[in-house]
């Protein structure tokens, strides 16, 4: 093809994002790889607890597959406790920006880059096999370099270090169990790293909007009120059912009505009757998720993290005794060196 | 159930990508990479599997593997290259790109090439048109330079090694002015701007384009600071009125004052539409740089004569097997090349460029056909 040819026509920009190619998800399609994703998660801790009964205690075997069984978790109770820990999310990261390790306009960003990673990650995982607890700080840690706010891993960990000795309790943070679970994250991700967010969309319409409301102040006001609602929407679903500029105006609505602003007349202005017919719908529901998203308290999260314990994939738990066999198992076997490996 | 036996875990999903591809043979190795020739296992695509070394890595995954991941991952265009797949395999990243054994550095460094100015276009639009890309999903190069610029089997050029590339726009965040290697760096950034824009890789693009037409590169500075005063030589030192705000720059130096010679002067064989357009690209203030929208709808494209069909541009007979790398051959270099992209400890020893530049000979674009030899 010469050079000089028109190029074929283009599709949206933002139909080329890995978000909008493979994290687009209609509710039904969500709940179905969740419901899936849970099922397969029981079969492969049943069968790693088979596994373990061979190298451990045979006679055990039946009393753990009962206690694993009555608390094996529910897709449910999965998702609220991967919930709570995005909420930890968020309070670590304040106390990185408290100490300054994280520049305050780079905040939003990697707290919504984290969130995102760990709701991505659950998607393909199951708290069987990888409890949020640890998951957490590597998300965490992935998105400080995802969102150019990199620091070494040593420097990362020592406020997480200096919190715990500042409880009184153990050193239980270390940088190899972070980094040791980075591919694991990385590769849930698809290695798809780029991700956005209604915060710039909303600043969009704040600036658009200055041309048919005359009170800035209020908008203003508007504007600062729709991060609160944004913040809150990084940990519900609707990052996989709408774009980003669908949940800003969602929440620029409800911060809109809380400071009584309408801002209908300004949307009549902005689409015609058949855009608007399709994005009426979407608005109402982002605000409906969004005014019904409840915290999930430390208490319910405990619950379920003592249920978890019970029923944890041994293949995949260092403090097995079937994993540390199988680490051993890896380390008998003579090292064949192949020119892949290094 | 649609999803049937699907694989839904992250660790299935990357076996199955894995099991996609055959390595067939290494084809050069790197400071920070190894790269292989392979293959599609089904469709027999040839592909480069550029597998990332994380030897010495302390703080995990580096910054120009996810940096370059995750740039690639969202650009689609005939003139990017195409990432097409990544998994990973123990604790190695492997990016599947398209295969390109062909780059720009070594088409300028053939001199029994004869470039002509259809050439000449036909590159720099398609650089452009791939730099217009990236800078409309918002993103910067940051490492524009001929060796960045890979040739495919049929011509096209793709902008390759995303390595330093990040998303700008957010004018309250704070960009590093350590990037681009030096020759190809912006005045702005030599003065030590954290606030830039798509004009830096414009710049480097105009460097690109000059390098073209002299078959050398056009500003090879020896120092950082040095640097600045080879462009002030070739550019004339910029006053208050080319740049305004020049002065509340972090870096206030006082600088000699050279005049600003003819373009003419050097570039004598270059029409005059090419050569208002690169002015345009290696404008002091980054604000009046052309864009690359901007250069691909200027007269140099619309006047004659028409760009080369990329299939018909003039190649070197001899392929560079490792050209994904982006790392020179000798490893002097490419461990100096490395260090630079994250600590600027880089002293340019491209002696061939330098030599060539110092040749006023070689100063001259050569439009002749030449005598067989």
């Amino acid at each position: 093809m010469a050079v000089t040819e028109a190029a074929p026509k283009k599709p949206q920009l933002f139909e080329q994002t890995s978000q909008y190619r493979h994290w687009r998800f209609t509710p039904e399609a969500l709940e179905e790889l969740r419901t899936a994703n849970n099922k397969r998660g029981v079969e492969r801790v049943l069968q790693g607890l088979r596994e373990e009964a061979q190298v451990d205690d045979e006679t055990a075997l039946e009393t753990r597959i009962s206690e694993a069984t009555t608390n094996l978790l529910t897709p449910q109770e999965e998702l609220q406790l991967v919930g709570y820990y995005l909420q930890m999310i968020v309070q670590t990261i304040r106390v990185y920006s408290r100490i300054h390790l994280l520049k305050p306009e780079a905040l939003n960003n990697v707290k919504a880059t984290a969130i995102n990673f760990m709701k991505r990650f659950y998607l393909h995982n199951v708290v069987f096999d990888y409890p949020p607890k640890s998951i957490m700080l590597t998300c965490f840690y992935l998105a400080t370099k995802v969102e150019n706010s990199f620091m070494k891993i040593d420097d990362f960990i020592r406020p997480l270090q200096d919190a715990e000795s500042k409880r009184g309790s153990k050193i239980q943070t270390k940088g190899d169990d972070i980094l040791d679970l980075e591919f694991v994250v990385i590769q849930s991700l698809q290695f798809e790293l780029a991700v956005h967010y209604p915060y710039r969309p909303a600043y969009g319409f704040f600036l658009d909007m200055q041309a048919y409301i005359d009170d800035v102040q209020l908008l203003k006001a508007v504007h600062d009120r729709t991060h609160h609602f944004i913040d809150i929407s990084l940990f519900t679903d609707l990052v996989f059912l709408y774009q980003p500029p669908q949940i800003a105006l969602g929440a620029f609505k409800l911060a809109a009505r809380e400071k009584d602003l309408d801002i209908d007349p300004y949307l009549a202005r902005r689409f015609d009757a058949r855009e608007l017919e399709v994005l009426y719908p979407i608005l109402d529901d982002v605000q409906d998720v969004i005014s019904g998203f409840k915290n999930i308290s430390q208490k319910e999260a405990q619950l379920i993290d003592r249920k978890l314990i019970l029923c944890r994939n041994p293949e995949k738990n260092p403090n097995s005794k079937l994993y540390k066999k199988k680490v051993a198992d890896q380390a008998d076997t003579p090292y064949v060196s192949d020119s892949d490996s290094d | 159930m649609e999803l049937g036996s699907k694989p839904i875990l992250g660790e299935e999903i990357n076996k199955e990508t894995e099991s996609l591809y055959k390595k067939e043979k290494k084809l050069g190795e790197g400071t920070y990479a190894v790269v292989y020739l392979g293959r599609h296992v089904k469709t027999e695509r040839k592909v480069a599997i550029k597998k990332i070394k994380l030897g010495n890595a302390r703080s995990g995954l580096d910054m120009s593997a996810i940096r370059e991941v995750k740039a690639l991952r969202e650009l689609r265009h005939p003139n990017v290259i195409e990432l097409i797949d990544v998994f990973s395999h123990k604790a190695n990243l492997n990016l599947v790109l398209e295969f390109l054994d062909m780059d720009l550095e070594a088409v300028i460094k053939d001199k029994s090439l004869v470039f002509m100015p259809a050439d000449i276009k036909s590159w720099l639009m398609m650089a452009l048109r791939g730099l217009d890309h990236c800078h409309k999903c918002w993103l910067l190069h940051r490492d524009l330079k001929p060796n960045n610029f890979l040739i495919a089997s049929d011509g096209q050029l793709k902008l390759a090694d995303f390595g330093l590339a990040r998303e700008f726009g957010d004018v309250r965040r704070a960009m590093t002015s350590q990037t681009v290697t030096r020759w190809y760096r912006a005045p702005e950034l030599l003065l030590g701007a954290t606030n830039y824009t798509g004009a830096v890789d414009i710049w480097a693009m105009g460097c690109v384009f000059a390098e073209l037409l002299l078959r050398a590169p056009y500003l090879p500075g020896d120092s950082d600071l040095g640097q600045l005063t080879t462009i002030f030589k070739a550019r004339g030192t910029p006053t208050e009125d080319d740049w305004p705000g020049l002065n509340k720059l972090p870096m206030g130096f006082k600088f000699e004052n050279h005049p600003r010679p003819q373009f003419s002067e050097l570039f004598h064989g270059a029409s005059d539409d090419a050569l208002v357009l690169m002015n345009r690209m290696l404008l002091f203030n980054p604000a009046d740089r052309v864009t690359a929208a901007e250069a691909l709808q200027s007269d140099y494209f619309a006047n004659h004569p028409r760009p080369t069909d990329p299939a018909k541009l003039p190649r070197p007979k001899q392929n560079i097997a490792g050209a994904i790398i982006g790392e020179e051959e000798e490893p002097a270099v490419k461990k100096r090349r490395h260090q630079d992209a994250f600590e600027d400890v880089f002293a340019d020893d491209n002696s061939g460029g330098v030599e060539n530049a110092l040749d006023p000979a070689a100063k001259r674009m050569d439009l002749r056909i030449p005598s067989p030899a």
